[in-house]
């Protein structure tokens, strides 16, 4: 019998001859909406006519569906605390974009790539590269087994549980072997405290039913997943949809670096050069914006910019994560350069760092909170104008297993194709613009911490005393600060005391509570191990 | 302390900002379009550009033929300015906005000039000039280079990196920075940081180099240089007018011959003039390779054209079946010593 529906015809039949055609039609449909909405995906179309070009565009591909994936996991781990209905929906937002994003790099991975690739003429190499960049991005098929025993060596649960260091890492990882979204998404989200036995080899999820006392009989579902560049294998054992425990055949627990500090005295103060610079008036030069004022004022972006991209909306949401392709499994704390420890460089740059100090770019670390894993050194280099130098720091130890992030810049010759005869033109600077974009620390949430909220003047200390001293203890600077109230020493390496005195009538940081990205020095979890880019000033 | 990142590494702190930076481009291109104006295309698009934190934007103004611009009272151009400056303070309000601070005493005001990657733009004279204290750098450098004893491989990269970088907006000196690849050798440590003596050959292609960047850096380059397929479409279809003229030669063993046109106006007609020129090899001349001997060709064609007609001030569009020997005539050879000497 014929069915009724048969004599209804849409029109949208006539543009195709059957099902197949129409499914093609509907396919090349969602993916030109797909092109639309994600402009790492777009960029590779005209990207495509130059190699250079080409591998920044890919790489920002890849490195920002990491991170858009990766702002999914902590959103999805912020939700369990989120306190009212509208952090549910941003943190929501955060997660379903980064399913989104898994869906579309699937529909790509299944075909619809060799469409675009098609309609795009990308060469086969092209491709292939994008192929390659996509299976890595979420592998095809994951090899689970099952095993009925877990031999666990004596952990130490007796200690405290600490939180397992590699979450993002893994679930990088995880997701690279061809893990669903729906079991990495929740499994790593709920993979938190644990303990770890004690050649840091096995993690045992204190969440998991039972605890980690010599060998477990159960039934686990297994998935092996590795790093070659590390020579890293990790195995996670699954059940119920949870990590239960983790294997690996190298040292998971990340111990904090350590040095001989018995040189460095403990001191309430700061160092007398790190303050905020004053004008030819003497008037501190307030920085107008802190490192955490994007992520403040995210509903401000939301609404005034509309159409915000997903790695854009990561980031204004403080949940900013760097992919990595190595593990950081080992600390690390280098001694700064030579070319720091020199008193009119520290002179000089101090009223930067103050400046940092200031808006939270950088973050003094107490006496009693935990170290940051990596410790990279602290340069200068000579720069031209009045600043005389630029504080740098040696990167290449933190840098070291950073994944390729791409970017765009615009040429010369590129700026030009957009002008035509008589056109207006204006310019802008965006101060302190690599503070711009935060890490997402252990949370990814704006967080209360301990820091530097105000700058005040120090009241004159006729008496020297103790407390003035030390923060005059490294006086012997050469140069007494824009405000020429302040005479200069006759000989700047034997500054006298009333020039200390005079000295400790300056400023001194103001400390408070203040807003952090992710987590404070006090309260770092040492968990997200991409944030941890620390350098010692003094 | 934590994270005080490299301040100019790309990574972990150039990447993110390059999102949000785009974000922002993106937003000032498309937004808010009238009725029946197209997104990207419309009254309020703000185009624009950025060099890891440096933004250059502009407005769109209606064609109207050359003119003198603001500065000169053009009232076509003044009647932009005022949509200009709401622009303007709509991308430092939406900055201030968003959180992200401007350097305010890196502001460049609205005009029919901007500094953008080094550069000059002039939008009105239709130019990419060098920047006064870039060219005294360029300039200083050159003079140290001539009068040094001693340099190093390093130094002279240096030099040349600068050298291609400025021959955006400085006519003629791409070529020559082809000339001192010959004088490098080796990048390879340590040799490339070893001292060399410098020779009058080098004093000599040093003092070339300051009087070409001395003498076309005030000229500027092209905004916008002729596409040279459309501008030899334009040539066949008679739109070029005076002053463009199209060689095409060959070479063989034995020599070569070039045919070259151009229009003429006679009687107040155009007419295309064409000539045939013939030639042999000089005595010693090494024609054994296609590209020496299309190199060759090329530099004998122009001196016979330069004898039949004065040619300064002409834009000659050069045509050859040799891609590399075109290539040298617009940068220089950095693989055979033998074109750039022809």
């Amino acid at each position: 019998m014929e069915s009724p529906l048969s004599a209804f015809k849409p029109d949208v039949m006539t543009l195709g001859a059957g099902p197949a055609e129409m499914r093609d039609l509907i396919l090349e449909k969602e993916l030109w909406a797909l092109v639309e909405a994600w402009p790492q995906l777009a960029e590779l179309r005209p990207a495509s006519e130059r190699k250079g070009r080409w591998n920044h565009a890919l790489s920002s591909f890849s490195a920002t569906s990491r991170a858009e994936m990766a702002a999914a996991l902590h959103a999805a781990r912020a939700l369990q605390g989120a306190k009212t209905i509208r952090e549910e929906i941003d943190l929501a937002v955060l997660i379903f974009h980064g399913t989104e994003r898994h869906e579309a790099l699937r529909l790509l991975q299944t075909g619809g790539f060799a469409i675009l690739a098609q309609m795009w003429h990308l060469h086969t190499e092209q491709f292939k590269q994008a192929c390659e960049t996509m299976d890595n991005l979420i592998g095809r098929a994951p090899e689970w087994s099952t095993v009925q025993s877990i031999h666990c060596p004596r952990a130490l649960s007796r200690n405290p549980p600490v939180q397992f260091p590699h979450t993002l890492s893994g679930f990088g990882a995880a997701l690279s072997a061809g893990w669903n979204w729906e079991l990495a998404l929740p499994a790593f989200a709920a993979l938190s405290y644990g303990w770890f036995d004690t050649k840091g080899l096995t993690f045992w999820a204190a969440a998991s039913d039972s605890r980690p006392l010599g060998t477990q009989h159960g039934t686990w579902k297994t998935c092996k997943v590795s790093s070659p560049e590390d020579g890293l294998e990790i195995a996670f054992f699954v059940e119920n949809d949870k990590i239960v425990a983790i294997t690996s055949n190298r040292r998971l627990l990340v111990e904090q670096p350590s040095r001989s500090v018995t040189a460095v005295r403990k001191t309430r103060f700061l160092p007398p050069y790190i303050r905020l610079a004053t004008d030819k008036k003497g008037r501190l030069i307030v920085p107008e914006f802190s490192v955490t004022s994007v992520v403040e004022r995210r509903d401000v972006w939301r609404k005034l910019l509309g159409n915000i991209d997903a790695v854009t909306w990561a980031i204004i949401s403080g949940k900013m994560v760097y992919p990595r392709r190595q593990w950081v499994l080992r600390g690390s704390w280098l001694k700064n350069h030579p070319s720091w420890e020199v008193p009119r460089v520290k002179l000089k740059l101090g009223l930067k760092l103050g400046a940092y100090l200031f808006q939270g770019a950088l973050e003094v670390v107490l006496w009693g909170c935990r170290l940051p894993i990596i410790i990279e050194p602290l340069g200068a280099v000579v720069k031209k104008g009045p600043d005389e130098f630029r504080a740098i720091s040696d990167a290449r130890k933190g840098n070291k297993g950073l994944n390729e992030w791409g970017v765009r810049y615009f040429s010369a010759r590129e700026f030009a194709e957009l002008l035509d005869w008589c056109y207006l033109m204006f310019g802008g600077d965006i101060r302190d613009a690599y503070h711009v974009a935060p890490f997402a620390g252990c949370t990814g949430e704006l967080v209360w911490g301990w820091g530097v909220v105000g700058v005040e003047d120090v009241p004159g200390d006729e008496s020297g005393s103790k407390s003035s001293e030390d923060e005059c203890e490294d006086s012997n600077l050469n140069q007494n600060g824009p405000d020429k109230t302040f005479e200069l020493p006759e000989d700047p390496s034997k500054p006298n005391k009333a020039f200390k005195r005079r000295w400790c009538q300056r400023q001194r940081f103001v400390w408070g509570w203040r807003l952090h990205v992710g987590c404070s020095p006090e309260s770092c979890r040492g968990s997200q191990l991409m944030a941890l880019r620390p350098t010692v000033v003094s | 302390m934590r994270w005080a990142v490299a301040h100019f590494g790309q990574k972990v702190a150039g990447s993110p900002l390059n999102c949000l930076v785009l974000c922002l481009l993106r937003h000032f291109a498309r937004r808010s379009p009238a009725k029946g104006e197209r997104r990207g295309a419309s009254r309020t698009s703000i185009l624009g550009a950025a060099w890891v934190d440096d933004l250059g934007l502009c407005k769109i103004v209606k064609y109207h033929g050359k003119c003198d611009g603001l500065e000169g009272g053009c009232p076509v151009c003044e009647e932009f300015v005022e949509e200009g400056r709401k622009s303007q303070n709509y991308f430092i309000w939406l900055c201030r906005q968003l959180g992200i601070g401007l350097a305010e005493e890196k502001h460049q005001w609205l005009a029919q000039k901007l500094e953008y990657a080094g550069f000059l733009y002039d939008t009105v004279r239709g130019l990419l000039l060098i920047l006064d204290p870039k060219l005294e750098k360029v300039v200083s450098c050159l003079r140290e280079w001539a009068s040094a004893m001693m340099v190093t491989s390093r130094e002279l990269d240096s030099v040349r990196g600068r050298i291609i970088h400025y021959s955006l907006c400085i006519k003629h000196i791409r070529i020559l920075a082809t000339e001192i690849t010959w004088l490098i050798g080796t990048e390879e440590e340590p040799a490339y940081d070893e001292k060399l003596q410098v020779t009058d050959e080098m004093r000599e292609l040093a003092r070339e180099l300051e009087e070409v960047v001395q003498l076309y850096a005030p000229q500027g380059r092209d905004l916008w240089p002729a596409v040279p397929s459309s501008l030899y479409g334009g040539f066949l279809r008679g739109e070029t007018g005076h002053g463009v003229a199209v060689a095409t030669w060959d070479s063989g063993p034995h020599g070569w011959a070039a045919l070259w046109k151009w229009w003429e106006c006679k009687s107040g007609n155009k007419v295309l003039e064409e000539r045939l020129l013939i030639g042999t090899w000089p005595a010693g001349s090494d024609v054994s390779e296609q590209v020496h001997r299309e190199g060759l060709g090329g530099c004998l064609m122009l001196e016979a054209m330069a004898h039949d007609k004065d040619l300064t001030g002409w834009l000659v569009i050069l045509r050859n079946d040799a891609e590399s020997a075109l290539t040298a005539f617009r940068k220089g050879s950095s693989r055979s010593r033998i074109s750039p000497t022809v």
